[in-house]
């Protein structure tokens, strides 16, 4: 049986650690293919991927490690070349909404004094496209809305198109691995997430059979 | 039985509670301080659609500033996208007529109350959740997406003034339901939307007048999610059936829900319950919320897990529901405008734990 996208959300934690391609699919993640030395964190109910700067000179995400070296301890924030007003963090979290069977994007972000950034300063880093579909279809596109698990306002995505362009994307082919990278290759563009396009090749060329049965449970 | 009654569906349009809105002291500049204001507050309307009719009795005496309107009830800031209805029913236990509330124009608490700055991001809220609802009953928000500017308007002003006849004109168009009709049926996944709201109840509350304030949202959790309207068989469940799917450990075929205790499990696997994961109701859910804020019954167990809790009391449009009535007609009649059917369920620890 294939894992369809909603059951990379309900395993709990420790599926993950015995389940050879989710497992494949998270290293890959976190060992830099996307967002060089960010990692994809399974909270029990939703995946989060935190403290993604933004500096403003750049259109594109950076990691931390582009800002501290990674041989300096962490807390060497002296590191810092750029100064502290432009640079905005973002948390982003991937919920799997039961209404639409789709993950959902929610994100929110602050400035380094802590301030939470409303969706002036978010435009700012947002992508022009992305600024386009905000003026064309201020209500639909991204919107603050509560975070289902904390309860607490954050902005989301709008994700009823998703299951359409994934159909396209995945071409009937939902296996997990694939499906949530193809997911986040789409759906991070419009908040300036990259993902390589060597992970979703890798994922794409390694056939397609993720099983439960591979899980040593 | 009657699909829909339209007796029904009358009362729940009709449905307001007597709201006494206060100025909150912080904001009034003049003496004497202005009386409160009486007014009803439609079951299916939203708190920020009265503020026109609110501020004029508070507008001489408000200080200097920009309007953010939010209200509190006992110093709980309400969401304002939850039904005027629904926040009754889910925080007064015992209803309180009139329901005191206290309105601010001033400080919204951003932290954990979205804003909200006026009747557009009520609507759009309204319209996000009608395509939510239509994703869930039909597999896409096409009816939604396509409808004309005309009609999407005419839809909320509906709505927003109460005119039942010009709402149920234009959502028809949507073929959302009726529940029961075949031509609706054949275009359908079957799924309903719900939203359920659990809110737990103190120790040894008997009474519900004596069920103590809320005074924070953490204790109570609520979320949005699909019920199969058929059991396996095709068969039109109960609203018993329905709730079971949505809180199955809370239900048992050989006693009643009501009486039915629940022995929590030593941890919290799903047991490799995988296959039936999204089936498994709200519960399962929230099983793998791990988030202290996200207070439920679950981790009320974690944290004590000699306490049992059982279902006191589920309440819909301000009605006990009987459980043994169709769930397709409670769908039917008691929805709100936005196609969901919201839920609430009240909470107690058990009395006699197994």
């Amino acid at each position: 049986m294939d894992l369809s996208p909603q059951m990379i959300f309900i395993l709990p934690q420790s599926h993950f650690v015995n389940c050879g391609r989710v497992q494949i699919l998270l290293f890959q993640i976190g060992l830099g293919y996307l967002l060089k030395g960010y990692l994809l964190v399974f909270h029990e109910g939703y995946l989060s991927l935190e403290n993604v700067y933004h500096i403003k000179s750049s259109k594109e995400l950076v990691s931390s490690q582009d800002l501290f070296q990674e041989e300096q301890p962490v807390d060497s924030a002296t590191m810092v070349h750029v100064p502290s007003s432009v640079i905005h963090a973002y948390d982003f979290h991937i919920i799997y909404s039961f209404s639409y069977r789709n993950p959902v994007l929610y994100f929110h972000g602050h400035k380094s004094d802590g301030q939470p950034l409303d969706l002036d300063d978010i435009q700012k880093d947002l992508p022009e496209y992305s600024l386009k579909l905000i003026r064309e279809s201020k209500w639909t596109f991204i919107t603050f809305e509560e975070h289902p698990y904390l309860h607490r306002p954050w902005y989301m995505l709008h994700p009823c198109g998703t299951t359409e362009w994934m159909k396209l994307l995945l071409q009937g082919n939902p296996s997990a691995p694939n499906y949530l990278v193809s997911w986040l290759s789409v759906v991070g563009q419009a908040v300036g997430l990259r993902v390589p396009s060597s992970l979703t090749t890798s994922c794409f060329n390694d056939g397609s059979s993720s099983s439960i049965g591979q899980c040593s449970i | 039985m009657e699909l829909c009654s339209e007796e029904a569906v009358r009362l729940v349009w009709e449905g307001a509670i007597p709201l006494q809105i206060h100025l909150h002291e912080s904001e009034v500049t003049t003496l004497p301080p202005p009386p409160p204001v009486l007014i009803l507050g439609p079951r299916i309307g939203y708190l920020p659609l009265l503020v026109t009719v609110i501020k004029p009795h508070f507008n001489d005496t408000l200080p200097p500033g920009v309007d953010s309107v939010w209200f509190d009830y006992k110093g709980l800031p309400l969401k304002w996208y939850i039904p005027t209805g629904v926040l009754f029913d889910l925080l007064c236990a015992e209803p309180e007529r009139p329901w005191n509330l206290t309105v601010h124009f001033r400080g919204n608490p951003g932290e954990i109350l979205t804003p909200c700055g006026g009747e557009d991001p009520v609507k759009w809220s309204f319209i996000n959740s009608l395509k939510e609802a239509a994703y869930i009953i039909n597999g896409n928000c096409k009816n939604v997406m396509n409808m004309s500017q005309t009609d999407q308007s005419e839809l909320w002003q509906s709505l927003a003034k109460g005119n039942m006849e010009s709402y149920t004109r234009v959502s028809s168009r949507l073929k959302l339901g009726p529940y029961g009709e075949d031509a609706v049926m054949r275009m359908s996944t079957g799924r309903i939307p719900i939203r359920l709201y659990l809110r737990i109840l103190g120790e040894d509350v008997d009474d519900l007048e004596d069920v103590t304030t809320i005074d924070s949202w953490d204790s109570i959790s609520y979320i949005n999610r699909p019920v199969e309207i058929h059991n396996e068989e095709g068969h039109y469940i109960t609203f018993k059936n329905a709730m079971r799917s949505l809180l199955p450990e809370f239900f048992d075929d050989e006693t009643s829900a009501f009486d039915h205790v629940l022995v929590p499990r030593g941890d919290y696997e799903i047991d490799g319950d995988i296959e039936n994961a999204e089936t498994s109701g709200a519960s399962g859910l929230m099983t793998m919320s791990g988030q202290k804020k996200c207070t439920d019954f679950v981790s009320m167990k974690s944290q004590s897990p000699k306490k049992v809790n059982e279902i006191k009391l589920i309440r819909v449009q301000g009605i006990e529901v009987d459980l043994d009535i169709p769930f397709f007609w409670v769908v039917n009649n008691l929805k709100n405008p936005e196609y969901f059917l919201h839920i609430c369920v009240f909470m107690v620890p058990a009395l006699n734990p197994a």
